[in-house]
């Protein structure tokens, strides 16, 4: 055990191992030249000269006294760009006045200052942070005689617009989701919050792929320490790829081998927007729609954004309603098998009487329906989300119904059964977090187990043991079950229920810091309608 | 923290658990012979004298046959019986034949024949006490004869015959004619000093309208309707009068046994006396025509029990404040004016006073304070319960001072009888 | 320090109030109506309040060693080895009571429930279950039992309120019979279990606020207390006095006799499935005590490393203390009240007490604390 942990232990990350000393070092010297071949000739090495949608391409000033080398990708920047801003002030005279007095010594001054346009431009010193940046989508101009790049900001590629969420539909409330390039991301927030505190802070990580990884955040309200934290655990990433917010998670989590998500993810913009407005920290990933929400507390699962738009009535029921799903989705099969095979007194009568008679012929024991009945029922979910729309229907339509059934009617699992797995099923969907369902339904099966053991003795145990896990667990140092624990009884009302907005006057105690005012007090409308006289004027002449 | 020794608890935990060999009180439900109702019998002399009846339900036909088509129109209970020298070995034996485990959670009531309730019902509770299964919301009903017969009876309105009796006593405040008991509550009764316990009793008989020979001239006479009609009654005439069902009077205990019956009369006496709550339809006579009654339905009451203690010897005043409605009248006289109401609320109350000494007589024959007026005097002075007692002694020549008013409030849709012409 | 955790005031109140409402409720009102018959309710209340008393001994000696344990303070006011041998005896002591629970529990589980499940199988996994919160730490155990309050105390309220329908308060008439005697025997047994709130001691150092922990001990005894007498209330108007002496588990007769037109009933297996969470907090705290005593009387740097055997030996205690469920009983209506009081819950603590006072005011010694308020 303990030499399988530290094999495990040996292939984490480790921390400190930064990606600069894993980078060849020979070959960073050959391409430190001023000479435009010896540069070209190093990038072809270096992208390979096979790679096609590397685009090199040489030409001249219009004076003919200084040479220049272009380097972009092909489909990732926008051409019209390079050949209206780039390549025809450089050769032109017409353009501008400039250009005739290019020499290399002045070309790079001339060039940034006078002759090219376009928004972005920047210098970098070498030609390997120029593969970096050409390799995401921007524009290097190589200058002969001259060992500073200029890099043009071209990036132009095809990407999804910006679509409703898939993943957490709403009826009310925005419906601009995340997509996969980070700037639209950003923008989403920046847009929402229009103040100069909110901050974008850049990191990278993965070694092949290179992800840009951003951090949002207001200034004054995430707390520093949380931030500080944050930073540590993503610059401790070592790893070759980053393919999804989804390695991050794995990456920065606090206890890697919990069945808990203990990161929130999100694909509604508004959602991540309120996150930061909370105090939150959220990390945005590029190519990913899915955004990461830290610190996450358990109860976060049960709220949707939507519960804020609407009237505090229905978010209130909807958050109760969510509470009371949750827990059957957990345990509702086990305590059907824990009471119909050991503590039959709680049933009433008639309801004894008529799952006694429904069992009736029935072979298997009620622990054996019970599993057999949620892995069937787990496959065709499966099998559902897996295929393409129009069969999914098809599968759920045998599955559900023709199985089902069947089932009920060759006596191999008795309708109370089905009836208990279809209520947990939906008790499942209704969850608004995907992950945390899954949690949930994974934990179900060792439940039913315990229940079909000790009755619901047992299930208290495996709730208890469950409940010990979760009072353990922390997410960057804020627990897990907070605000339950650890909170204040106003803390515990806005999290079960939803308070009206005019009420909910402080951030959550736990995440903020320094001033957590919210509204204003005294802010419940108590308005004066205007005299209905006012409102209605009719043309009767009686004032 | 260190995270290795939690993951490795955590894990042997859950292993220890699933691999505990065996899965000790694990039953499936359809593995069950559900019980409703045990009826206790005691015959006296045998060697083994408790006759134990379990009624188990087939859950089949109980829950509506479902689409298996359960057994063409059985009965949904099963009996078993079996003797013993103690109920748990009656019990014992009557399983011998029960294909499945005997189930008692679902139990509801206990019948208790009258030999065995006379030989003292504390064994009975002993039992269900004990017992994991039983529950002591069982409610106890006394038979006069034997009470296995009740079980056997097939003329039903529900669809078994536990379910009649629970029906039954669900009713039984609709005519305050008997109060059932739940087990506990008998108990406590019978351990309170200065109080003795009672329960209903339940009667099997034939329906009392087939010996009224009226009713019979009556159908023939207007039975000019049509045939069918004719010949329906003839049948129903011929054939034997079906046995039914009836939960009215009480079973007086002294201690653990039976000491006597109350009939329906008297236990509305006995209602009174004890304050439960009525509600029930008296007749008085006519204030007008005393040849003729009026009924009156009491709607409410209220009864006060205070103890006077002087000089060692005790008495009592009972205040009953009634209310009740006029709901029928057979004279054509107007009683609805306030000086008739008031005169029919002091004929009601006299009815009900009448009704009330009748069963104090009987109760203090049977030396049983079933009204728990001794208890009253113990919770006000114990120690001069302490110099009265034996209170079953006592309570036999105890006076009570009985004190009634009654008020007609309303006389139904009414307002005064309908003047017929002459 | 051996435990980085913090608790604030208001959780370790709660953590406190289960600790002693757990078991109080299931033998209590059996014994207390044996010795106090109608009264049982008085002597109850009167009892529960004893815990007050033992509450202000170790929120003051508390506050006079900051940052210390009950095992910790008496080495510095008795000395060495008198004040290990004190420590050695707390720890005895909340081996002894959790496996007192451990048992007791069982045997209700296996009386009421289970009838042909083995004792020792829910002895084991209960123990086992303590010993996993024990490990993962104060705080942990802290965070459950705020969530399992909730339970606790609703399923409670509950019962006691759908049961009203069936109180006969006359049950509770006549009112001290044979005078105060009976109410002051009967209140030995609660004051007792009340006196458990010495778990206190140990906790103190870790709140927050230590200055709060008299009010957070005083909070947490009134509260068990006054639901303890609504329980025996409930119990006694249902019964009387006879039935309830006469009854194992009173409590859980009590709750099958809710009967509300045979469709609000059965709740005993729900009842049964709370006080197994309660239980579970008690005896996680019990169990949290002993080990951590265990590490600093014999100076270890981790108390986790004492989890394991100490399960072991509550779990064989559970097991082995009693013969059957007559000599428990008997046990906890005899001799444990006055042996506990006399020793743990009152005599040593106020030893220690005095020790301090006379250290402090006649030897002129400082022991760092501040005074109280």
């Amino acid at each position: 055990m303990k030499n399988a942990f530290s094999i495990l232990k040996k292939m984490l990350p480790k921390k400190g191992a930064s990606k600069e000393e894993a980078k060849p070092k020979p070959k960073q010297k050959q391409g430190n030249t001023a000479s435009l071949s010896a540069r070209i000739d190093y990038v072809k090495r270096q992208l390979g000269s096979e790679t096609k949608d590397v685009i090199i391409r040489q030409f001249s000033s219009s004076n003919n006294k200084v040479k220049f080398g272009l380097i972009f990708i092909d489909g990732m920047v926008d051409k019209e760009i390079i050949h209206d801003n780039i390549i025809r002030p450089a050769q032109s005279d017409i353009i501008s006045n400039f250009a005739p007095k290019l020499t290399p010594d002045n070309a790079l001054q001339l060039l940034q200052e006078h002759i090219t346009s376009g928004g972005e431009l920047s210098v970098v010193p070498g030609i390997d942070q120029a593969i970096l940046m050409v390799l995401s989508g921007d524009t290097a101009l190589l200058i002969d005689g001259e060992q500073k790049i200029l890099i043009y900001g071209t990036r132009s590629f095809d990407r999804r617009g910006v679509e409703e969420p898939l993943t957490e539909a709403a009826v009310r409330g925005p419906r601009e989701g995340f997509t996969e390039t980070i700037r639209t991301n950003t923008s989403l927030l920046r847009r929402r919050i229009r103040h100069p505190d909110l901050r974008f802070e850049s990191m990278k990580a993965g070694r092949l792929t290179g992800t840009e990884i951003i951090l949002a955040y207001i200034h004054g309200i995430a707390n520093e320490r949380l931030l500080e934290e944050v930073r540590l655990r993503i610059a401790a990433i070592d790893t070759d790829s980053i393919l999804d917010s989804g390695y991050i998670e794995e990456f920065i989590e606090d206890s890697p081998f919990s069945i808990f998500p203990q990161i929130e993810h999100t694909e509604r913009s508004d959602k991540a927007a309120a996150a930061i407005l909370e105090g939150r920290v959220v990390i945005i990933v590029n190519n990913s729609p899915f955004v990461l929400i830290v610190p996450t507390t358990f109860f976060q699962f049960i709220a949707a954004s939507e519960d804020y738009y609407e009237r505090p009535y229905i978010g209130i029921f909807l958050r109760l309603l969510r509470l009371v799903v949750l827990n059957i989705a957990l345990m509702l099969p086990a305590i059907y098998v824990a009471v119909t095979t050991f503590h039959k007194e709680m049933l009433p009568t008639a309801l004894l009487l008529s799952i006694a008679a429904a069992r009736e012929g029935i072979p298997l024991p009620a622990v054996g329906e019970a599993i057999i009945m949620e892995a069937t029922f787990e496959v065709l979910r499966e099998a559902g989300t897996r295929l393409p729309k129009p069969v999914g229907q098809a599968v759920s339509i045998v599955g559900g119904l023709v199985i089902g059934d069947a089932a009920i009617r060759a006596g191999l699992v008795s309708p109370a059964m089905v009836i208990i797995v279809a209520t947990t099923a939906i008790s499942t969907f209704a969850i608004p977090a995907f992950n945390a369902s899954i949690a949930l339904r994974l934990l179900r099966f060792p439940l039913i187990i315990l229940g079909a053991v000790m009755g619901l003795y047992g299930v208290i145990f495996g709730l208890l043991l469950i409940l010990i896990h979760l009072a353990g667990l922390q997410s960057f140092g804020v627990p897990y079950l907070a605000p339950l624990v650890h909170g204040t009884a106003r803390d515990i009302i806005g999290a079960l229920a939803r308070p009206p907005w005019w009420m909910a006057l402080k951030r959550p105690r736990l995440l903020a810091v320094g001033d957590r005012t919210r509204q204003a007090k005294n802010m419940r409308p108590h308005f004066t309608p205007p005299d209905e006289r006012e409102l209605f004027h009719e043309d009767t002449g009686e004032k | 923290m260190n995270k290795i020794p939690r993951l490795t608890l955590f894990l042997l935990t859950a292993f220890m658990l699933i691999f505990i060999p065996g899965c000790w009180d694990h039953v499936e439900i359809e593995e069950l012979a559900i019980v409703r109702s045990i009826s206790v019998d005691y015959i006296p002399g045998e060697r083994a004298p408790y006759f134990v009846t379990l009624a188990v339900i087939r859950p089949g036909e109980m829950a509506g046959g479902g689409e298996g088509g359960g057994g063409g129109g059985g009965s949904p209970t099963r009996l078993y019986s079996g003797t013993g020298a103690s109920l748990d070995l009656a019990v014992q034996e009557a399983t011998f034949s029960l294909t499945r485990q005997l189930f008692l959670a679902h139990n509801e009531v206990v019948l208790i024949g009258e030999e065995a309730a006379r030989q003292g019902i504390y064994h009975i509770m002993d039992f269900i006490l004990r017992n994991a299964q039983l529950r002591l919301t069982n409610s106890i009903v006394i038979i006069p004869g034997t009470a296995h017969k009740i079980l056997t009876q097939t003329e039903l309105l529900e669809t078994g015959i536990s379910e009649e009796i629970l029906g039954l006593i669900a009713q039984e405040e609709q005519t305050s004619e008997a109060v059932t008991q739940e087990m506990f509550v008998m108990l406590r009764d019978m351990s309170t000093p200065g109080q003795d316990t009672f329960t209903a009793v339940l009667h099997v008989g034939p329906q009392p309208k087939k010996v009224i020979p009226e009713i019979e001239v009556e159908e023939r006479e207007d039975g000019g309707g049509g045939a069918g009609g004719e010949s329906g009654g003839a049948e129903a005439s011929e054939a034997e009068p079906p046995e039914i069902l009836t939960l009215s009077g009480l079973a007086v205990f002294r201690g653990d046994k039976l000491a006597g019956f109350l009939n329906h009369v008297e236990t509305r006496g006995f209602i009174w006396l004890n304050g439960e709550p009525s509600r029930s339809i008296i007749a008085v006579p006519d204030p007008m025509d005393p040849t003729k009654i009026v009924n009156i339905s009491i709607i409410r009451s209220q009864t006060t029990v205070t103890p006077e203690i002087k000089d060692g010897n005790v008495s009592f005043r009972v205040e009953v404040v009634a209310e009740g409605d006029l709901i029928a009248q057979s004279s054509l006289y107007n009683l609805s004016t306030p000086a008739m109401l008031k005169k029919l609320g002091s004929s009601t109350s006299a009815v009900i006073k009448m009704e009330m000494e009748k069963t104090l007589q009987v109760l203090q024959g049977m030396e049983a304070d079933i009204m728990g007026y001794g208890a009253s005097v113990y919770r006000k002075d114990p120690k001069a319960f302490q110099e009265l007692s034996p209170w079953s002694e006592t309570f036999r020549d105890v006076t009570v001072d009985i004190h009634v008013t009654a008020q007609i409030r309303r006389t139904g849709q009414l307002s005064r009888p309908v003047q017929l012409k002459r | 320090m051996l435990e980085k955790g913090k608790i604030s005031p208001r959780q370790a109140g709660e953590l406190m109030f289960i600790t002693l409402l757990a078991t109080v409720i299931l033998l209590v009102p059996e014994i207390t109506a044996d010795l106090a018959g109608h009264d049982a309710w008085l002597a109850t209340f009167v009892g529960s309040l004893f815990g007050l008393l033992t509450v202000g001994i170790i929120a003051w000696l508390g506050l006079k060693h900051p940052g210390k344990t009950i095992y910790q303070y008496a080495e510095s006011v008795l000395g060495k080895y008198p004040g290990k041998l004190v420590g050695l005896a707390y720890v005895w002591i909340f081996l002894h009571l959790a496996a007192m629970v451990v048992r007791q529990f069982g045997d209700f589980l296996t009386t009421s429930f289970m009838v042909l499940t083995p004792l020792s199988v829910f002895n084991i996994s209960l123990t086992a279950l303590a010993a996993l919160a024990v490990i993962m730490g104060l705080e942990v155990i802290t965070r459950m039992s705020e969530f399992i309050i909730l339970l606790v105390v609703s399923f409670l309220l509950l019962v006691i309120t759908l049961s009203i329908g069936n109180w006969e308060l006359n049950q509770l008439l006549p009112f001290m019979k044979d005078g105060i005697m009976p109410v002051l025997r009967g209140a030995i047994v609660p004051a007792a279990f009340h006196g458990e709130i010495v778990v206190l001691a140990v906790l103190i150092p870790f709140l927050t606020r230590p200055k709060a922990a008299f009010l957070s001990g005083t909070a947490a005894v009134t509260a068990s207390a006054l639901l303890l007498t609504m329980a025996v209330v409930g119990t006694l108007a249902v019964f009387g006095p006879e039935l309830t002496t006469s009854f194992r588990f009173p409590i859980h007769l009590f709750v099958r006799s809710i009967n509300i037109g045979k469709v609000l009933t059965r709740f005993e297996v729900v009842v049964m499935v709370t006080w197994v969470a309660g239980v579970f907090i008690k005896i996680s705290v019990l169990y949290y005590c002993a080990a951590l005593g265990t590490a600093q009387v014999f100076g270890l740097s981790e108390y986790r490393s004492t989890v394991l055997p100490l399960g072991v030996l509550i779990t064989a205690l559970s097991v082995l203390l009693f013969e059957d469920i007559a000599e428990l009983v008997s046990f906890l209506a005899q001799a444990w009240p006055r042996f506990s009081i006399s020793v743990y819950f009152f005599g040593l603590p106020f030893l220690l007490l005095l020790v301090t006072v006379i250290r402090e005011k006649i030897f002129g010694h400082s022991f760092g604390g501040q005074q109280d308020e």
